[in-house]
C-alpha cells in the first residue's frame, strides 16, 4: 500500500513511524506519531469531485465542533497536492482499542458493556445533532472499545452536515449507507428525512447485534436485495434480555429501530434522556 | 381532552343550552350554517355565557357554490383567477382576520383546501396560507389539514405531510378527515391507524390537535393525547362529508332524522324500537348509560321507553353530554392507564354487544360491532409503532394541551 503513498514522509516530515492501518475506496488511514499530539491517525482522502474540496473541508471543520469525549479529536487538516491530484488530509486522535465487530464476534456484550455502549453512542449522537451532523454509518466496524471499556465512534466519512448541501446527487435512487444498519429513509436517499433519527436506527441495530450476535437484516439473507427488502418491510425482532425484567430496554431498542423515522425518538437528546432513565432503573453504575 | 361543539344545522339553541349547563365550552362556528349577520350575534351570546368560539372558514372546496358559504364577506369572488394566490388570498385572509376579531375567537383557524392527495401543489397552498396568516395576525394559528380518504390511507403521503409540519412548527392543527365512502362509523383499520399516527406525530411535534367533525369512534385518539374532538348533532357534523360544502343539498338533514339513543358503554346508537326490545328482554339495565346524563333519565323511567316521550331534543343533548363525559375522562395520568381504559372499553363493548345481539338488539348502521376489530387493530399498530416513545413522552404530551 505504501507504494502509492511514497510521497507521505516528504509531505509530512514532522510525522514519524507512518504505518498503514486501513485502505479502501477513496480513503487510506495511517498510524503515525506527531511531536505535539503523540499517537495519531492520518487520513488521506481523495475527494469525489475536485470542485467539492472546499465543501469537504467545511464538513471536516464542522466535525471538529462535535463536543464529545468519544469522538476522536481532529487536530489538523488541509489539502495536500500529489503528482496526479489534490487530496484532503486529516490528522486526528488515535484510538487504541478493539473494534466492536471483533468483540461481538467472540462473545455477546455483558449488561454493563451494553449499557456503556448505548450511553456513549447516544451521547455522541446528541452532541453531533447540536452541530447538525449525522454520522450515517454507525456499525460495529466503526466503533472502537478502548481499554477503559468506553465506546468511540470513528469514521465520519459519509457524515451529512444538515445545513450544508448534500454530497450525494438527489437523483441517486440509493443513498450512501452500509446495508444492514441504515433505515429506509437513508436507503431510499430521501435527503430531507435524514436526521439524527437516522443514526438512532443504526444504534438500535448495533445494540441488538451486540447481544444477539446477529444482524437481523443480514443474517442468512440471500443477497443485498433480500436485506433491502427486510429493511423496507420487516418489523425489527423484539429483544428479550434476562436482566431487563420490566422490558424497558427492549422497548427502547424497539423504538430506535422503527421503520418510520417519526416513530423513533424525536431527537438524540431525547433518546439519551430516555436511556439514562432506563439505566438508572436498571441500577447500572456505568 | 375536551369536547368542542361543531356547529351544524339547528344548533343555536342547543349550543347555548349546553354551554350554560357545562359552565364553559367552545363552539366551532360554521359559516355554512349561519348567515353573515348571525355569526357575530351568536358568538357574542356564547361569550356572554362563558363560551369560547372558533371560526372554521370551511374553504375545503374553494369552487363551492354553496349559497350561504359564498355569501360571507371573506369568500373570494373568483378563485379561478391567477391573482388568487397573491392578492386574492391576502384579501381573503384580511377579511377572515377581521371577522375573527369581530367574533372574539380565541385562535385563528387557517383556511386549508381539501387534499385529494398530498402533493407539492397542495403543500404549497398550505404553506402560503400559513405564512400569510402568520404575517397578518397575532392570534395562535390552527392550521387546517383536510384530507381525502385516499390521502389518509397512504403512508408515504402522511410521511410527506408530517415532514412539512415538522418544519412549520405550527401552534396547532384542525383536522378534517374524510371517512371511507362517507361512512359515519369506520371499519377500516388502516384509516383509523393512520389517523392515530397523524395525530400522535403532530402532538409529538409539540402542536395542539383538534379533530373536527368527530364522534365517539375517535375516543381512541386519547392515546395520542389530542386536545379536543369536535362533534355535533347530526351525522354531517360527526364525520366529514365534503359534499355538504359543495352546494346546498335537498332540505338539509332534518328530513332524514330519526331518534337514536347513544349507549356509551357499547359505543352504539339504537333506534327507540330496539331500546323497547331491550326493555322486553329485561336487558334495559345493560344499555342504560353509566353514568347517566340529565337528558337520558326520561328514557329509563321504568315504562316502555318509546312511550316515555323521549325524542330528538333529548337524544342529541344526551349524545353530546355522554360524549363529553367520555372525552373528559379519556386521558389518564399515565399512557398505560389511557391505553388500558380504551382497550377495556372496547372489550367491555364487545361483551355487552354479544349479549344484546343474542337478543337481536342491534344498532343497525350505528352498531359499533363492525368497528371493534378495526379499532383494536389500529391500537395494536399504534402500540408497536409510537407506543414506546409516547409512553416516554406522555407527561410532556398531556401537559402541552389546549
Amino acid at each position: 500500500m505504501l507504494a502509492n503513498f511514497r510521497w507521505l514522509p516528504q509531505k509530512f516530515p514532522h510525522l514519524t513511524g507512518i504505518t498503514p492501518l486501513k485502505t479502501g475506496g477513496q480513503k487510506a488511514v495511517f498510524r503515525c506519531r506527531h511531536p505535539k499530539y503523540g499517537e495519531c491517525a492520518l487520513k488521506i482522502i481523495l475527494p469525489g469531485r475536485e470542485n467539492r474540496i472546499d465543501r469537504e473541508l467545511e464538513a471536516v471543520a464542522r466535525l471538529q465542533q462535535i463536543k464529545s469525549p468519544y469522538v476522536p479529536k481532529v487536530y489538523e487538516y488541509g489539502i495536500v497536492p500529489t503528482y496526479s491530484d489534490r487530496r484532503i488530509w486529516i490528522l486526528e486522535e488515535f484510538i487504541d482499542g478493539m473494534e466492536l465487530s471483533d468483540i461481538i464476534a467472540a462473545q455477546p456484550l455483558s449488561k454493563d458493556q451494553l449499557l456503556q455502549l448505548a450511553s456513549n453512542l447516544l451521547s455522541i449522537i446528541a452532541n453531533a445533532e447540536l452541530v447538525n451532523v449525522v454520522h450515517r454509518d454507525i456499525k460495529p466496524e466503526n466503533v472502537k472499545i478502548d481499554s477503559n471499556g468506553q465506546a468511540w465512534l470513528l469514521d465520519f466519512g459519509i457524515a451529512r452536515i444538515l445545513d450544508l448541501d448534500s454530497k450525494t446527487a438527489t437523483s441517486d435512487i440509493l443513498g450512501p449507507r452500509t446495508l444492514g444498519y441504515c433505515p429506509p429513509e437513508q436507503l431510499r436517499n430521501q435527503k430531507d428525512d435524514i436526521s439524527s433519527r437516522t443514526d438512532l436506527f443504526a444504534v438500535g441495530v448495533v445494540l441488538y447485534e451486540s447481544v444477539m450476535q446477529i444482524n437481523p437484516y443480514l443474517h442468512n439473507a440471500r443477497d443485498q436485495f433480500e436485506t433491502m427488502r427486510r429493511i423496507e418491510n420487516d418489523a425489527f425482532p423484539p429483544l428479550s434480555l434476562p436482566w431487563d425484567t420490566r422490558g424497558r430496554f427492549s422497548e427502547f431498542v424497539a423504538a430506535l429501530t422503527q421503520r418510520q423515522f417519526r416513530h423513533r425518538p424525536d431527537t438524540g437528546k431525547e433518546a439519551l434522556a430516555w436511556f439514562e432513565d432506563i439505566k438508572s432503573d436498571l441500577g447500572s453504575t456505568t | 381532552m375536551k369536547l368542542f361543539l361543531q356547529f351544524g344545522f339547528g344548533m343555536m339553541k342547543l349550543s347555548k343550552e349546553l354551554i350554560k349547563t357545562w359552565g364553559e365550552g367552545t363552539v366551532i362556528l360554521s359559516p355554512r350554517d349561519l348567515e353573515p349577520e348571525q355569526l357575530p350575534r351568536f358568538s357574542k351570546e356564547l361569550h356572554r355565557i362563558n363560551g369560547e368560539t372558533l371560526l372554521d372558514p370551511q374553504f375545503y372546496l374553494p369552487r363551492s357554490d354553496h349559497h350561504r358559504l359564498t355569501k360571507h364577506g371573506y369568500w373570494p369572488n373568483d378563485y379561478e383567477t391567477s391573482a388568487f394566490p397573491s392578492a386574492g388570498q391576502t384579501e381573503m385572509l384580511d377579511r377572515l382576520i377581521e371577522l375573527n376579531e369581530e367574533l372574539g375567537t380565541s385562535h385563528f383557524i387557517v383556511p386549508g383546501l381539501r387534499a385529494a392527495s398530498i402533493d407539492d401543489v397542495w403543500l404549497d397552498s398550505q404553506n402560503r396560507f400559513y405564512e400569510a396568516s402568520m404575517a397578518l395576525t397575532n392570534k395562535p394559528l390552527l392550521v387546517t389539514i383536510c384530507l381525502s380518504e385516499y390521502a389518509i390511507r397512504n403512508e408515504d403521503q402522511i410521511t410527506k405531510l408530517l415532514s412539512v409540519c415538522e418544519q412549520l412548527q405550527a401552534f396547532g392543527y384542525y383536522l378534517m378527515i374524510e371517512p371511507p365512502a362517507n361512512s359515519y362509523l369506520v371499519d377500516d383499520p388502516i384509516w383509523l391507524a393512520h389517523i392515530l399516527d397523524l395525530c400522535t406525530s403532530l402532538k409529538r411535534q409539540g402542536s395542539k390537535v383538534i379533530y373536527g367533525c368527530g364522534n365517539h369512534q375517535q375516543l381512541i385518539l386519547s392515546c395520542a393525547a389530542i386536545d379536543a374532538i369536535s362533534s355535533g348533532t347530526w351525522l354531517n357534523v360527526r364525520s366529514f362529508v365534503p359534499d355538504k360544502y359543495r352546494t346546498k343539498i335537498g332540505k338539509d338533514d332534518q328530513s332524514r332524522r330519526a331518534t337514536w339513543y347513544y349507549c356509551p358503554q357499547t359505543l352504539t346508537e339504537y333506534k327507540l324500537p330496539y331500546v323497547d326490545l331491550a326493555f322486553e328482554h329485561g336487558l334495559i339495565e345493560k344499555i342504560k348509560p353509566n353514568p347517566s346524563t340529565p337528558y337520558s333519565e326520561g328514557l329509563f323511567s321504568g315504562s316502555q321507553p318509546s312511550a316515555s316521550g323521549w325524542g330528538e331534543y333529548e337524544a342529541v343533548r344526551h349524545y353530546l353530554c355522554a360524549l363529553k363525559e367520555q372525552i373528559s375522562g379519556a386521558i389518564q395520568p399515565t399512557f398505560e392507564g389511557t391505553l388500558n381504559l380504551r382497550e377495556n372499553h372496547l372489550a367491555q363493548a364487545r361483551e355487552l354487544l354479544t349479549v344484546l345481539h343474542d337478543a337481536k338488539i342491534r344498532g343497525e348502521a350505528r352498531d359499533f360491532w363492525k368497528c371493534l376489530d378495526s379499532s383494536e387493530a389500529a391500537l395494536e399498530i399504534f402500540k408497536k409503532t409510537h407506543g414506546p416513545s409516547v409512553k416516554w413522552k406522555w407527561q410532556q404530551m398531556i401537559s402541552n394541551s389546549l
